[in-house]
């Protein structure tokens, strides 16, 4: 139990500091800009309380505001990754819900690619990073002024966070079949 | 009483979520300026600190560029050096006593962290208000403007990049001193827009721009950049001239921040006959 607290928490300080360190600097063209670290919360186990899963969230979400590219390189306000994530995480439940394999979610399981496959992880995975890069870049560029534009980001971003999201996930367990 | 604990209870989930979402969100729309600055000055430094680390190692691999890139202004500088009459001259020793003699000097900075692919893009730089700078001082790099400062904490300034829709400066066409402002659209890191330039004088593709002075951050003659393409208004009364900016924002490494002796004086002044 202390065990996986430990990884859980080491886990957490990773992704933030493989989020503000290494993805915030790549930039691969004027629209994508990758969020690997909503994987975190993606990957929690089932029985997560909520509260434990909302504070996940916002510390996360926080994390990656405050570091250097939250505040200034970042254009955006702070807040805006807390806002987003602590989204996602209170859907993650309802979603799961909307997601689930037709035997249901055996106990003691996490929602990854090894437990339910890469198909099911994709869809759950799209839906999560969808809700989030739409908040965070809606939140971002508040006055709504070139609609199609952030959706266009938000698309091409989530494209990438997806992609490496996926690669991670290969990496954990060398392509699960 | 009772029900009203258990109901907490059950909507637990819901109610931390909706606490922290109005935390999270407040921040985002925060429009008190004041606690938000305090914030940015504690951030801001333990920020700088990180971008520091980073960029002197990643600075190690530009040293060529950067060294061309500082011949170039160099050899720039001592042109105009030479070519520029004393000022001085012709004034009374009394003028010379209360006054430095110039209005602007150049603080040296080093670009610590830069964002170019976002919609409001800012810069944050190694000097703060211990080494001089202050709000609202423009900030040029080795080939044209760069900006304007933001915030200030001990050791750090952030600046809103000309890459910033919330940027906007007074810049006039060298050739004929018509002055208008200049915005980002927000396409690409290469590309501004000059407005209110009137639609009767001549303008040609090529062009240069520079900043007009009639604000207290730049001074006159600034390089700006080149006019890519003429456009007009819909209406016709005025031209919307896309600007390729001279300064390239993807390496851009050291700065001068632009310190105005005389702007508390102008600026108190012009407050009264705006009363």
């Amino acid at each position: 139990m202390i065990d996986q607290l430990n990884r859980y928490v080491f886990r957490f300080f990773l992704v933030i500091l493989f989020q503000v360190l290494i993805l915030n600097n790549i930039q691969f063209s004027g629209y994508i800009n990758p969020y690997f670290y909503i994987w975190y919360i993606m990957v929690l186990p089932f029985d997560t309380p909520g509260w434990a899963l909302l504070l996940c969230a916002f510390f996360l979400g926080f994390g990656v505001d405050v570091f250097p590219q939250g505040i200034s390189g970042n254009g955006s306000s702070l807040g805006t990754h807390t806002a987003a994530t602590l989204l996602i995480a209170f859907m993650r439940p309802t979603i799961l819900r909307w997601i689930n394999p037709r035997d249901d979610y055996e106990p003691g399981t996490f929602p990854d690619t090894k437990n339910y496959g890469i198909l099911w992880f994709i869809s759950y995975a799209l839906i999560m990073i969808g809700i989030h890069h739409f908040t965070l870049f809606f939140l971002e560029d508040l006055s709504l002024r070139d609609f199609l534009r952030t959706l266009l980001r938000v698309f091409m971003s989530g494209i990438f966070t997806l992609i490496i999201v996926l690669l991670w996930e290969g990496i954990r367990f060398r392509i699960p079949r | 009483m009772q029900n009203l604990l258990r109901l907490i209870i059950r909507f637990s989930f819901q109610i931390i979520f909706v606490i922290l979402e109005i935390f999270a969100l407040s921040m985002v729309f925060k429009r008190n300026p004041l606690p938000h600055a305090r914030f940015f000055e504690i951030t801001q430094d333990v920020n700088g600190f990180f971008a520091t680390q980073t960029n002197h190692f990643a600075r190690f691999f530009h040293l060529s560029d950067e060294n061309s890139v500082l011949v170039t202004e160099n050899a720039r500088l001592r042109n105009e050096l030479a070519r520029r009459p004393l000022k001085s001259a012709g004034k009374d020793s009394v003028s010379t006593l209360s006054q430095p003699g110039y209005v602007y000097d150049y603080i040296a900075a080093q670009v610590v962290n830069n964002s170019i692919n976002k919609q409001n893009n800012y810069i944050t730089l190694d000097v703060g208000y211990r080494q001089g700078v202050r709000p609202d001082m423009g900030v040029v790099g080795p080939e044209g403007i760069v900006g304007i400062v933001r915030n200030v904490s001990a050791n750090f300034s952030t600046v809103i990049s000309v890459l910033n829709s919330k940027f906007k400066g007074s810049v006039k066409l060298a050739s004929t001193n018509y002055f208008g402002t200049l915005i980002w659209p927000g396409h690409s890191y290469q590309e501004a827009v000059l407005t209110e330039i009137p639609g009767h004088i001549n303008v040609y593709v090529g062009d240069t721009l520079i900043t007009s002075g009639l604000t207290s951050a730049f001074p006159d003659g600034e390089r700006v950049g080149f006019v890519k393409e003429v456009n007009h208004t819909p209406s016709g009364t005025f031209y919307e001239l896309k600007v390729t900016l001279s300064q390239d924002f993807k390496k851009l490494t050291r700065v001068y921040v632009i310190r105005n002796f005389n702007k508390t004086e102008q600026e108190k002044l012009e407050l009264q006959t705006y009363d």
